[in-house]
């Protein structure tokens, strides 16, 4: 969808939308800092501090990853309704980890390659399947739900034949949540955000011209097939640096660019840093209340579970209103 | 020319997201009302109440193998489900499936007399099939040490070993009798793991909980506290028990630390029995509350 006509793309309203952003990221992440199981209150005194903040970290860079890459990968497609849970490219992240976790190699460093080989093969098929079609919702939605079933079916042999302790904790991974991690492998998972999102922050003008269409923007003289390339991977390097410590968190990478591209811009150079801020700050705020939970409950939710609460709902009132006949509208 | 969005979209999607709210208490909170007693279902050409003594016996459950080899039955039993490792020998016999999703053929294979199961969703359709087929069928319970005790004499009446059965559970009334001890102000705080990834704790409600109070400690969970609630390392740190124990085997005491490392010096000792320690309340339940009490006390040096 457009930006409105009476808002043009300028650097100040694009400075603005970004300060905003980082606003509601610094709140979300006041607010994740004072979320607790006891309620909200300053992270202070017997060690909280130390506890809460990597796992607000890690809530951080989860959100930001995942909404980027679902940005990006909506452009790539040119379908708004791409999300790296919805077309399996988290699904391929996911079978690369259930993999590692099955043949016994858990480290932290194991599990994150395998889940970011698992992530890149899943977009190559994707990419392969749908070398021939020009964008649309059947054929992304149906690529990703046959590529799910696949990485479900391999799962679900792997659970039948492990120890309990492995499918149990298989089957949390699969729903999705965020804890503690130690500073070492937040370290890794940082790096790897970092990178994947400078590489897609350095194609967003890039992308941008690709939402053209692709024959418009080669004539333009860009290299769509290295643009698509460094998406694609930077895409599964973000996706893949989170899901392993994460599991399966849904629906951030769909709803938080959508609802930017309908009240902002779809404009990818303020998309992207856009989806970033505005998906770390959804991540936090959602980890916060799953920390809550637990004052209410006397068990804490998984944040995956809460995310899908939200997000399946508005994903299927985004599908229909994309699929119930309103102006056809590209995806950047 | 546009078609017109479904009048109903917009109530829909806030009646799937309240609905999906409304159940996260429920379950919660979750529990089970039902009598739950053994069930014992003969098949129609058999005389009396239950079979004399039958000589070709499954179990689908770990505790229930245990059970018949401590009756002393272990050569009658003649296939078991492939977590049945206690003892060594239940080990070598043939499997047929696992807890919750025994395979019919191959448990008919073995021409059974009795199959004896505990309830769970997968196994139930496999024990119709199997009254179907004139096999006899028992179904007990064994979530609380009441619930050991009915599980030993049910399945000892079962299998002709009525005697036996009542003997072995005066022996456990007497050895937890003697590990029994009351609850005091200055009772330790126990908190019981019984996972790593995620962090699962048993809670108020399970056999774990009375094994705690039996010994004199204290839950380190609030009583309204679910049965197998899930925690965060925060929330661990914020309950400070005593001691945490680890129910499972050693590796999982080593898995807690790696998950706990994050509270530093504020991590309580983690302890844990060998096998599958406080996992499988059975005939030598009496075993693992004396282990869960003198790790206790050595961890807190008292």
């Amino acid at each position: 969808m457009s930006a409105p006509p009476w808002a043009p793309l300028t650097q100040a309203r694009r400075r603005a939308v970004l300060v905003v952003c980082a606003l509601a990221a610094l709140g979300a992440a006041g607010f994740a800092l004072c979320a607790g199981p006891s309620g909200l209150a300053l992270p202070v005194g017997d060690g909280v501090f130390a506890v809460r903040v990597p796992r607000v970290a890690l809530a951080a860079l989860t959100g930001a990853a995942l909404a980027a890459a679902g940005a990006a990968l909506q452009a790539l497609l040119r379908n708004p309704l791409a999300d790296p849970y919805v077309i399996g490219v988290s699904g391929g992240a996911a079978l690369g980890g259930a993999l590692c976790i099955g043949l016994g190699a858990a480290s932290a460093a194991w599990l994150e390659g395998s889940a970011i080989l698992g992530a890149g093969a899943s977009t190559l098929l994707l990419a392969w399947f749908l070398r021939k079609e020009r964008g649309g919702t059947d054929a992304t939605l149906l690529a990703g739900v046959v590529f799910n079933a696949f990485a479900s079916a391999i799962i679900s042999v792997l659970k039948t034949t492990l120890s309990a302790e492995k499918t149990q904790a298989m089957l949390f991974w699969l729903i999705g949540s965020i804890d503690y991690i130690a500073p070492s492998t937040l370290l890794i998972v940082g790096v790897a955000v970092t990178a994947g999102l400078l590489v897609l922050l350095r194609f967003a003008g890039a992308l941008e011209l690709l939402s053209l269409g692709p024959d418009e923007a080669e004539r333009l003289g860009l290299d769509t097939q290295r643009v698509r390339a460094l998406t694609y991977a930077a895409a599964s390097l973000l996706v893949g640096a989170v899901v392993p410590v994460t599991g399966l968190i849904g629906f951030i990478g769909l709803v938080v660019p959508h609802a930017l591209r309908l009240t902002v811009s779809s404009d990818q150079r303020l998309l992207i840093p856009a989806a970033a801020l505005g998906g770390a700050a959804v991540l936090l705020v959602f980890d916060g209340g799953a920390r809550l939970s637990f004052l209410l409950l006397d068990t804490e939710l998984p944040t995956g579970a809460l995310t899908a609460l939200v997000g399946a709902p508005l994903f299927a009132w985004a599908l229909v209103r994309h699929l119930g006949g309103r102006p056809k509208q590209r995806a950047a | 020319m546009t078609r017109a969005r479904p009048p109903v979209l917009r109530p829909a999607v806030v009646l799937l997201m309240a609905m999906g709210l409304l159940t996260l208490p429920a379950g919660v909170r979750a529990t089970s009302d039902d009598q739950r007693t053994a069930h014992f279902y003969k098949p129609a050409n058999i005389e009396g109440t239950h079979l004399l003594a039958p000589q070709r016996i499954v179990s689908l459950a770990p505790v229930v193998t245990e059970t018949l080899f401590a009756l002393g039955a272990g050569d009658r039993v003649v296939g078991v489900t492939r977590f049945c490792d206690r003892p060594a020998a239940a080990s070598t016999l043939p499997k047929v499936g696992g807890f919750i999703d025994p395979q019919l053929e191959a448990i008919l294979a073995l021409k059974p007399e009795l199959v004896i199961a505990q309830p769970s969703r997968g196994v139930r359709a496999t024990l119709d099939r199997l009254r179907d087929h004139g096999v006899a069928v028992l179904v007990v319970f064994g979530d609380s040490l009441d619930e050991v005790k009915n599980l030993i004499i049910s399945v000892g009446d079962a299998i002709g070993l009525s005697d036996v059965a009542r003997a072995r559970v005066q022996a456990l009334d007497d050895a937890l009798g003697a590990l029994r001890r009351p609850i005091t102000a200055g009772s330790r705080r126990v908190l019981v793991l019984v996972g790593a990834k995620p962090l699962v704790a048993a809670g108020p409600g399970t056999f774990i909980n009375e094994a705690i109070e039996l010994i004199g400690a204290r839950q380190a969970l609030r009583s309204q506290t679910p049965q197998w609630p899930t925690l965060s390392v925060e929330t661990v740190g914020a309950l400070a028990p005593d001691v945490i124990v680890a129910a499972g085997r050693e590796g999982d005491a080593s898995a807690l630390r790696h998950a706990l490392a994050g509270l530093g010096d504020r991590r309580p000792p983690i302890v844990s029995g060998d096998d599958a320690f406080l996992m499988r309340p059975g005939p030598s339940l009496d075993r693992d509350v004396a282990r869960l009490k003198q790790l206790i006390d050595e961890a807190t040096h008292r």
